[in-house]
């Protein structure tokens, strides 16, 4: 019997020694990549039904054959990863892994809407969050073309509107405050959005308030905010890049094709992010190219920016830093065609202007937290642009402007804080265009988020605005914001809100007098400031269903505006041609819904995303206050957006497809005049909706590096923005990327 | 430090609260009586002949309280700009909206002045217009 038992185990012993000589062994620590704190009970799988869990301290072995083996890393909470190696027979490969927290839609952090952190469910205001592995993905390296992709939001020509709260405006205003880290990044003298100068190559998402949100962000935040957040640095650090070429498409209208070499672009970026002690560093860089495709129109960018952020080792919870973002541009924009016949995609000469512009911002900054208590943050920014025409040096201009802020957060009881801050903005302009300006902003801002009661949160908002321009002082403006949201439910949100907003009017729009071939602008000093409300009800609903996760949220909202500025052709005192003016009182009325579907199935992943819009915008009599029986300009009824991203072990593929119905309204000049010729019957024509459907896919080549394809309007929908902008054909690009 | 603060919120929305806005005097003045034209010149001379540059103003002309008016032969809307200074009329009858300056507005008088493109001459210097009304 002994015997028998002895010779039992030297046959298992010998065996098991066989089987270790035939495999490999792969071992190492599973950590959170953000905490580093080890992670025990972490699944590690390598085959079928093969695999272990991690231990208390997070590490883990296992025994695979020799050969290549695909170890995949899942748990709750956690994105899983998957990794890839080879391992030789009786050979030990240490193989240590950090996961990321997989986070909840409806638990995102965000800090835009009340200036300090909160979780999207928990807010009274619609908010999109774009995350910058949605850029990535779709080959999209233009803020604008990002933020048109978003539910409820179009850019015409650079002008951003949100819910329909902006028409057109000739690249002179917004009514959409666009910040960096949360300061304001409207140029000084135009008071439009630089979108060429935003660093997506460093961001970590991108926050969008729909609603009036002037309370905090003061003026143009009337329909609502943008902000791009830069990434700060983690535990380990990450290089990323990518190298991209495309080139453009035949058009569908044959005869608009006037270029007999392929028109291209390429784009190169780099982004750097670690911790060096106690300092954070951030560096990133950016070069774009494009040919276009319309004559007289290509555009060569650089951008190139650095952030640092030191924790104090003398003061507990002292921050303090400075960030860089410099841009530099050269192009030539795209005003009119030349005819809709043959001519839609070449730029009349007349309004062909070369265009040379710079940006700088320094943003030195401080905080003091005392976390739960009290938080202090002092942050300036000093901005630079600078506009040069070099075939019309009458239209330069150098802007440079001054903003800083001090906030204060501070716990008052268990239910109550209070957010408070002083702002000022001043902001001067040199130019023959213009004439020479300065303005001087002064503000005070103070927030109660209040929790009566377990499941609801209150927020009540005042700001009291002072403006001066050229030292003549314009009367306080004194605002509100109120809301409420009600968890209804584990995963049920239900908010309400009311925003008040305004907009001073830019020193371009004030003071513009100039020339553009045969179109003459007049300067209107008497204009006055833009303001309104606006309003939501709105709920949103976590869905956690087996392996889908996701979100949907519904709202209905109402924007009221008076004395939105547009500019006019009309006669005016001193001749034909446009000017500024306070004419239009609006309000839009709609509904808006979103959803996002995540399902993960071993390897395979899948997320289904889209918003539907619907807005009825019309004109406001403004004696009598009630509605008209005339739309608003340059807005449609019904925008939509659906997106299906599939990932499955090293492969993605991605389809997003954009429904717009027709522009309701546009300015009578585009019509009745010839300044865009053949443009009246190409509207009525034309003048329809579109759809338009984007393709892409990509293939990880191993762990650091990815090669994608994207197709760009996939069907080849010709489709316009503002009167006269046609949008790109069919383009391709491929883009090889890496992440070290 | 936060009584500070909360007063400083309370006192804030009070003044956000005590706000108000009605009709200006230049308003009523306007948009009181049926205005009919004393003289309609186009660089100084009449110009309500047949074919006339401001033949299509010939009529009274009356602004109403919602925005709406009929200005001669044309029907349409009107609007003061930023300081009421100026007006801005618009017809479905004008191929584009004319804004004219207010030189005078009172109970009894109402005088406007602008320039027009020269039909013959649109890149040409444009012709100076006055119109000069008083109440029917």
């Amino acid at each position: 019997m002994m015997q028998s038992f002895i010779s039992v185990l030297l046959f298992l012993i010998t065996a098991f020694a066989a089987n270790a000589q035939e495999n490999g062994i792969i071992r190492g620590r599973i950590t959170d990549l953000n905490s580093g704190e080890p992670l025990p009970g972490v699944y590690v799988i390598y085959g079928k039904n093969l695999g272990t869990t991690s231990n208390e301290d997070g590490y883990y072995q296992i025994s695979p054959a020799a050969g290549h083996v695909s170890v995949t890393f899942q748990f709750i909470g956690y994105e899983s990863v998957t990794r890839d190696l080879s391992i030789g027979r009786g050979e030990t490969t240490e193989l240590n892994v950090g996961l990321e927290m997989k986070i909840r839609e409806i638990d995102q952090i965000v800090v835009s809407a009340d200036k300090v952190e909160k979780r999207i469910a928990e807010l009274s205001v619609s908010m999109d969050v774009i995350k910058t592995s949605f850029l990535s993905e779709n080959h999209l390296t233009d803020p604008q073309e990002i933020i048109n992709k978003t539910s409820g939001i179009e850019v015409l020509d650079g002008q951003a509107s949100i819910r329909g709260g902006s028409g057109f405006s000739y690249g002179a205003g917004s009514r959409v405050m666009a910040l960096i880290d949360g300061l304001p990044m409207l140029s000084a003298d135009a008071g439009n959005i630089k979108w060429q100068y935003i660093p997506l190559e460093n961001l970590s998402q991108i926050e969008i308030i729909k609603g009036a949100s002037s309370v905090l962000y003061g003026s143009s935040a009337l329909n609502g905010i943008i902000n791009f957040r830069t990434a700060d640095a983690s535990n380990i650090p990450v290089t990323q890049f990518f190298a991209e070429g495309g080139l453009y498409g035949q058009p569908k209208n044959r005869d608009w094709k006037w270029w007999d070499t392929p028109r291209v672009f390429s784009t190169v970026s780099f982004s750097h992010l670690q911790k060096s002690g106690r300092t954070d560093i951030g560096l990133g860089g950016n070069l774009f190219i494009d040919e276009s495709y319309r004559r007289l129109n290509d555009e060569k960018l650089a951008r190139l920016t650095l952030k640092l952020k030191h924790y104090s080792a003398l003061t507990e919870g002292l921050t303090y830093g400075i960030s860089f973002n410099g841009g530099y541009n050269r192009k030539t924009d795209f005003v009119l065609w030349e005819d809709a016949a043959t001519g839609a995609l070449k730029q009349s000469p007349s309004t062909a202007n070369k265009y040379v512009g710079s940006f700088i911002t320094v943003d030195p900054f401080i905080s003091l937290k005392k976390p739960g208590r009290i938080q202090h943050d002092l942050r300036l920014r000093l901005q630079s642009t600078t506009n040069r025409l070099p075939e019309s040096e009458q239209n330069n201009s150098d802007a440079v402007s001054l903003y800083a802020e001090y906030q204060v957060w501070a716990r008052l009881a268990d239910f109550m804080d209070i957010t408070a801050g002083l702002s000022e903005n001043y902001a001067s302009v040199k130019s023959k265009f213009f004439n020479d300006h300065n303005s001087f902003n002064l503000a005070g801002y103070s927030q109660l988020d209040i929790r009566p009661a377990d499941r609801l949160k209150a927020v009540a908002g005042v700001r009291v605005e002072h403006y001066s321009l050229d030292g003549e002082s314009e009367k306080l403006v004194p605002i509100i914001r109120a809301g409420l949201n009600w968890q209804a439910a584990e995963a049920t949100f239900i908010r309400a809100s009311f925003g008040q907003g305004y907009r001073f009017p830019s020193m371009a729009e004030k003071f513009a007098a100039t020339t553009i071939g045969s179109v003459r602008i007049f300067a209107n000093p008497d204009l006055l400031s833009e303001s309104g409300w606006s309003t939501e009800l709105g709920i949103k609903q976590g869905i956690l269903a087996g392996n889908i996760a996701g979100q949907a949220d519904m709202s209905i909202f109402m924007l009221n505006n008076k004395n939105l500025i547009e500019y006019i052709f009309g006669i005016f005192p001193e001749g034909l041609g446009f000017m500024a003016t306070n004419v239009e009182q609006a309000r839009i009325y709609g509904l808006e819904t979103e959803l996002m579907l995540s399902r993960q199935y071993g390897q395979w992943q899948t997320t289904l995303s889209g918003g539907y819009t619907f807005m009825y915008p019309v004109e406001v009599n403004r004696m009598t206050g009630k509605n008209t029986d005339t739309y608003l300009k340059y807005r449609r009824k019904h925008s939509g957006i659906i997106s299906l991203e599939n990932s499955y072990k090293k492969f993605s593929l991605g389809l997003s497809m954009y429904i717009k119905s027709k522009i309701l309204n546009i300015d009578d000049v585009f019509i009745t005049t010839p300044i865009l010729p053949g443009f009246g019957g190409y509207w009525q024509r034309h003048n329809t909706g579109y759809t338009a459907l984007d393709l892409s896919c990509g293939y990880s080549l191993n762990e650091k590096y990815r090669i994608s394809l994207a197709v760009k309007n996939i069907t080849n929908t010709e489709y316009m923005g503002r009167p006269g902008d046609i949008q790109p054909p069919i383009n391709y690009s491929i883009r090889f990327s890496g992440k070290l | 430090m936060k009584k500070i603060m909360t007063y400083s919120f309370l006192a804030a929305l009070f003044l956000v609260v005590s706000c108000s806005k009605g009709d200006s005097e230049r308003f009523k003045l306007l948009t009181g009586p049926t205005w009919v034209p004393v003289s309609l010149l186009a660089n100084g001379v009449d110009a309500t002949g047949t074919g006339g540059l401001l033949a299509g103003f010939v009529g009274d002309a009356k602004f109403n309280t919602d925005g709406t008016g009929t200005f001669g032969t044309y029907t349409g809307t009107w609007m003061f700009d930023a300081n009421e200074e100026k007006i801005i009329i618009g017809s479905a009858s004008l191929p584009i909206s004319i804004t004219l300056n207010i030189t005078e507005l009172t109970s009894t008088s109402l005088k406007l002045q602008g320039s027009f493109p020269d039909p013959n001459n649109l890149t040409g210097p444009p012709i100076n217009i006055e119109m000069t009304f008083r109440t029917k």
